[in-house]
C-alpha cells in the first residue's frame, strides 16, 4: 500500500517536471546543413523552455525573457562599468519568482580547485616548500532596481574564502584570496540617452563600484582573482553610441580586510579620464590619464603619488584579417621620498586563420621598468595600479609569479575555437628581470648587487574553457614554469622556501554557476 | 485499492505522453512577424495538437535555405516577391500561396512630442532619419516611396541613416542616435514600445502594399498538419492576432 501511495506520488511528479504541455509547445531555433543532411538545433533556453513547458511562467512571459539578450538585454547600472560577460546571463531565480523586468536579481558561485608546488614567495619560507593547495570560493549576489534606467540603483555582494589549507603558514592567503562577506558594489546612477538633442549618452554614479578600462591593464574587475578591485567615489561618462566614450571619475580605492568590512580610506585617491575612439576599425585608440596618491600607510618609503599617462591602439581580430595592440604608459611623480619615473610598452601582433576552429596566433611583448638601482634617488619601478593580468600573463590567484614590474617577456599564444562554446588556448612565454637588481615582481625575492642576473626561465600554459551556456562554464588549466637561472644563485636561494628553484607546476580547475 | 493505484498510474502516464496525432511542422517565419507568430502558434497548438518547430530569421536567407534543399514545411515571408518565386521554380506547392498579413509602416520617435504627421519631415527639426536599406527591406523600399511621394526623398538625403534590415533601423531610434525613423507598425506595436513617443501612421497611398505572403513547400505538401496550419492562417484567431500587431489584412 504505501510503496504503490509512492509510486503515485512519483508518478505524480514525473508528470509536473516533465509536463503534459511540453510535446505540444512549440520549438524555436534554425536550421542548419550538417554535410548533406540538415537538422534542426534549437536556439531556446533549456530552463527558460523549462519554466514554460512546466507551466511555470505563461507563453508570453517566456518569449518576454527570452528575448532579453543582444539589444534587448536588461542593461544593469554597471554595465558603462564592466565587461558585459561578466555580468550578462539569463536571470532564471527572477524569471522563477516572476520579479518584474525593473528588478534585477542575480546569483553567481564559483567554485576552484588549484594546486601548485615548489613555492617560491619569500613569504611563504614557514610553509617550506610544501605544495600550496587550496579550493577558492567566490559567490555573489546581485540585486538593482531601475530596469534601462533613466534612474537606476545597483547592490553587489561578494564572499569569497579560500579552504582545503595544509600549512596555513606557508600557503598564500591574502585578501587576493579571503574577503568574506562584503560589499563590492552599492551605487545609485543616473542614465541619459540623447542629451539635449545631441544624441550623445551621459551616465553618472555615485557609491561604490568596479571599473575596468581599456584592455583592463591599469584597472580591472578581477576576474580570475578570488577577489576583485572596487572604489567608493563619482564615475561620469558621455558617448557616442560606438563611436567615441569619455569617462572620468574620482575614487577612494576600497581597503579589502579578510574577515571585517570594507572600507575607504581618505588618504587614498584614485582618480583619472579615459578616452576611447573607435572611427577607423583599424586603427581604435584610448587615450587616458590616470593619478594615484596613496599615503595610507604609516611608512613614507611606501607612499605612491604619481600620475600615470598612456594611451593604446588597436584592431580587433577578423578571421583572415591580422590585427594589432600596443600600449604604452608612462609613471611620474614619488615614491616614498624619491622620485618615481616608470614605463610600460607592450605589444601584441596577431593574425586569424579563415579555417575551422578558427586558429589563432598571437605574439606578445612586454616591457616593464625597474628600479636600476635600490637606495638612489629615483625609483623607476612600474606600477600597474589595479590592472589584471591572467588575459595575457598567467593565472592569477594563488599562482600569477609575474607583474606588470620589472619585467621583459616575449612571447606566442594559439587560441582554437573549435565551436563557440569552445576555447583552446597554449601559451609559450619566456621572462626576464627588466633590472636584475630590483625585486622579482611581488615575491619579495631581491638581489640588490644583480648578480642573480636576470633569468626568469619560461612557462608554458595550457587551457581549455567550456561556456556550456552563458549560465554555466567550466575552465581547466595548467602551467609549467621552467625557473631560469636567477633561482640558482645563492643569494636568492637564500630567500626562499625549500625547493622554490625547482620548476612548478600549477593545476586548476572551475565551474562557474549564475542563475 | 491496487486498482486504484494502478488507474492512477496509468492516467498519469497518459497525460505525460504526447497526443498521437501530434505531428511536427518545420516552419520558417520573418523576423518581422515572430512576435504575433509566437500567439498564432500557441493558438494553433492549443486547436489542433499539431507541434511546431519554428526558424526565425531574414526572408532572403530562407529562400537561398529552401532552394538549397532545407525541409521547411511552411514559409512565412516578409514579401510576396520570394514566395512566388518558389512556386514558380517548383519549390512552394501551386495555388497555395496567400498574403496573411500586409505591413504598415510608420515614423517613429522615442520622443513625445516630435512626430506630428509628414510635417515632421519638412520641418526638418531633427539631424538623422533612419529607415531600412530599400535594397534589402521591403519597407525601406515603402519609406523610400512615400518620401519621393512628398517630394522630400532629394532634399532629406543629407539626414538619412540606413539600417541594413528593421532590427538595426529601430535600434538608431532607440539608442538616440537617429531622432526618428521609418520603422514598421509592428515594432511599434511590440509591448515594448507600445505606447512610448510619436509616430505617424504613413498613409498606404503613398506607397506600394507591403505584401507578406506565406506558401506551403513541396516538402510539407503531405504533412496533414502543415496544411492545417495554412488553414489556420485564413481563420479568425489568427487574423485578430495579426490585426492586433498593427498588420493589415488582405
Amino acid at each position: 500500500m504505501s510503496r504503490g501511495i509512492l509510486w503515485c506520488v512519483f508518478l505524480s511528479l514525473s508528470l509536473f517536471l516533465i509536463g503534459p504541455e511540453r510535446a505540444r509547445a512549440a520549438e524555436y531555433g534554425e536550421l542548419v546543413q550538417k554535410g548533406d543532411k540538415w537538422v534542426f538545433k534549437s536556439t531556446e533556453d533549456p530552463i527558460f523552455k523549462y519554466m514554460r513547458d512546466t507551466g511555470w511562467i505563461t507563453d508570453e512571459r517566456y518569449h518576454a525573457v527570452s528575448s532579453q539578450t543582444g539589444k534587448n538585454w536588461i542593461e544593469p547600472a554597471d554595465a558603462m562599468l564592466n565587461r558585459r560577460q561578466d555580468i550578462e546571463w539569463n536571470r532564471y531565480l527572477k524569471t522563477a519568482l516572476h520579479l518584474p523586468d525593473w528588478l534585477d536579481l542575480g546569483l553567481e558561485n564559483r567554485t576552484r580547485f588549484e594546486s601548485y608546488d615548489h613555492p617560491w614567495r619569500v613569504s611563504q619560507v614557514p610553509g617550506n616548500g610544501a605544495p600550496d593547495t587550496q579550493f577558492p570560493l567566490r559567490s555573489r549576489v546581485r540585486f538593482g532596481l531601475g530596469g534601462n534606467g533613466p534612474l537606476r540603483f545597483l547592490f553587489e555582494g561578494n564572499d569569497s574564502r579560500s579552504f582545503l589549507l595544509t600549512d596555513p603558514q606557508g600557503a598564500f592567503r591574502d585578501t587576493t584570496m579571503v574577503n568574506t562577506f562584503d560589499v563590492l558594489q552599492l551605487f545609485g546612477a543616473v542614465k541619459l540617452n540623447n542629451v539635449l538633442g545631441t544624441g550623445l549618452r551621459t551616465d553618472f554614479l555615485f557609491g561604490r563600484y568596479t571599473l575596468d578600462m581599456g584592455n583592463r591593464r591599469m584597472s580591472a574587475r578581477n576576474d580570475f582573482r578570488n577577489t576583485s578591485n572596487s572604489f567608493d567615489g563619482f564615475y561620469w561618462q558621455i558617448e557616442q553610441d560606438t563611436t567615441w566614450k569619455l569617462r572620468a571619475f574620482v575614487a577612494e580605492p576600497v581597503i579589502r580586510l579578510q574577515e571585517f568590512a570594507d572600507h575607504q580610506n581618505s588618504n587614498t585617491l584614485f582618480w583619472g579620464t579615459y578616452f576611447e575612439g573607435h572611427h577607423f576599425p583599424w586603427f581604435q585608440m584610448d587615450a587616458y590619464y590616470l593619478g594615484l596618491n596613496d599615503i595610507r600607510s604609516p611608512r613614507v618609503t611606501t607612499h605612491r603619488t604619481y600620475s600615470t599617462f598612456g594611451g593604446r591602439l588597436y584592431k580587433n581580430p577578423k578571421p583572415g584579417e591580422w590585427d594589432y595592440e600596443i600600449e604604452t604608459a608612462w609613471q611620474i611623480g614619488t615614491t616614498g621620498l624619491t622620485d618615481h619615473f616608470a614605463y610600460f610598452n607592450h605589444l601584441d601582433i596577431g593574425y586569424t586563420v579563415n579555417l575551422p576552429w578558427t586558429p589563432r596566433l598571437l605574439f606578445h611583448y612586454d616591457y616593464a621598468s625597474g628600479d636600476r638601482q635600490p637606495g638612489d634617488s629615483q625609483n623607476e619601478s612600474f606600477d600597474t595600479l589595479f590592472g589584471a593580468r591572467n588575459f595575457e600573463y598567467n593565472p592569477t590567484s594563488t599562482w600569477g609569479p609575474f607583474y606588470r614590474v620589472n619585467l621583459q617577456s616575449p612571447g606566442w599564444r594559439l587560441i582554437l575555437r573549435p565551436t563557440p562554446a569552445w576555447i583552446l588556448e597554449l601559451k609559450h612565454r619566456v621572462w626576464f628581470l627588466a633590472q636584475a637588481k630590483d625585486f622579482f615582481g611581488q615575491s619579495g625575492l631581491r638581489d640588490p648587487t644583480g648578480n642573480s642576473g636576470t633569468s626568469l626561465g619560461q612557462d608554458v600554459q595550457l587551457r581549455a574553457r567550456w561556456a556550456v551556456t552563458k549560465n554555466l562554464d567550466f575552465d581547466v588549466g595548467y602551467v609549467h614554469w621552467f625557473k631560469g637561472s636567477y633561482f640558482d644563485s645563492p643569494t636568492i636561494l637564500a630567500q626562499m622556501p625549500t625547493g622554490g628553484n625547482k620548476d612548478s607546476d600549477y593545476f586548476y580547475w572551475q565551474v562557474r554557476v549564475r542563475i | 485499492m491496487k486498482r486504484i493505484i494502478l488507474a492512477w498510474c496509468l492516467f498519469v502516464i497518459a497525460q505525460a505522453v504526447p497526443p498521437a496525432f501530434a505531428e511536427p511542422v518545420l516552419v520558417a517565419v520573418a523576423a518581422n512577424f515572430v512576435p504575433p507568430f509566437r500567439e498564432v502558434a500557441v493558438e494553433f497548438e492549443k486547436a489542433t495538437g499539431h507541434s511546431l518547430k519554428v526558424a526565425a530569421g531574414s526572408s532572403g536567407n530562407f529562400y537561398a535555405q529552401i532552394k538549397n534543399g532545407a525541409p521547411f514545411d511552411v514559409f512565412f515571408s516578409a514579401d510576396n516577391e520570394r514566395p512566388k518565386k518558389l512556386e514558380e521554380e517548383g519549390f512552394g506547392v501551386k495555388d497555395s500561396r496567400f498574403t496573411y498579413a500586409i505591413g504598415r509602416v510608420v515614423l517613429w520617435s522615442p520622443n513625445a512630442d516630435l512626430v506630428k504627421g509628414h510635417e515632421t519631415l519638412r520641418s526638418k527639426n531633427f539631424k538623422r532619419l533612419a529607415m531600412a536599406n530599400p535594397k534589402t527591406a521591403p519597407y525601406g523600399v515603402a519609406a523610400m516611396q512615400a518620401m519621393q511621394k512628398l517630394e522630400l526623398w532629394e532634399s532629406l538625403q543629407s539626414h538619412i541613416v540606413m539600417g541594413e534590415n528593421l532590427g538595426q533601423t529601430i535600434g538608431f531610434v532607440e539608442s538616440g542616435n537617429a531622432q526618428l525613423g521609418f520603422v514598421a507598425l509592428s515594432q511599434v506595436m511590440d509591448p515594448k514600445l507600445k505606447g512610448k513617443g510619436s509616430h505617424w501612421h504613413v498613409p498606404t497611398d503613398l506607397h506600394e502594399p507591403i505584401q507578406q505572403d506565406v506558401i506551403l513547400l513541396v516538402k510539407g505538401k503531405d504533412n496533414q498538419a502543415a496544411k492545417a496550419l495554412m488553414e489556420f492562417m485564413s481563420g479568425p484567431q489568427a487574423k485578430t492576432i495579426i490585426e492586433r500587431y498593427g498588420y493589415e489584412l488582405k
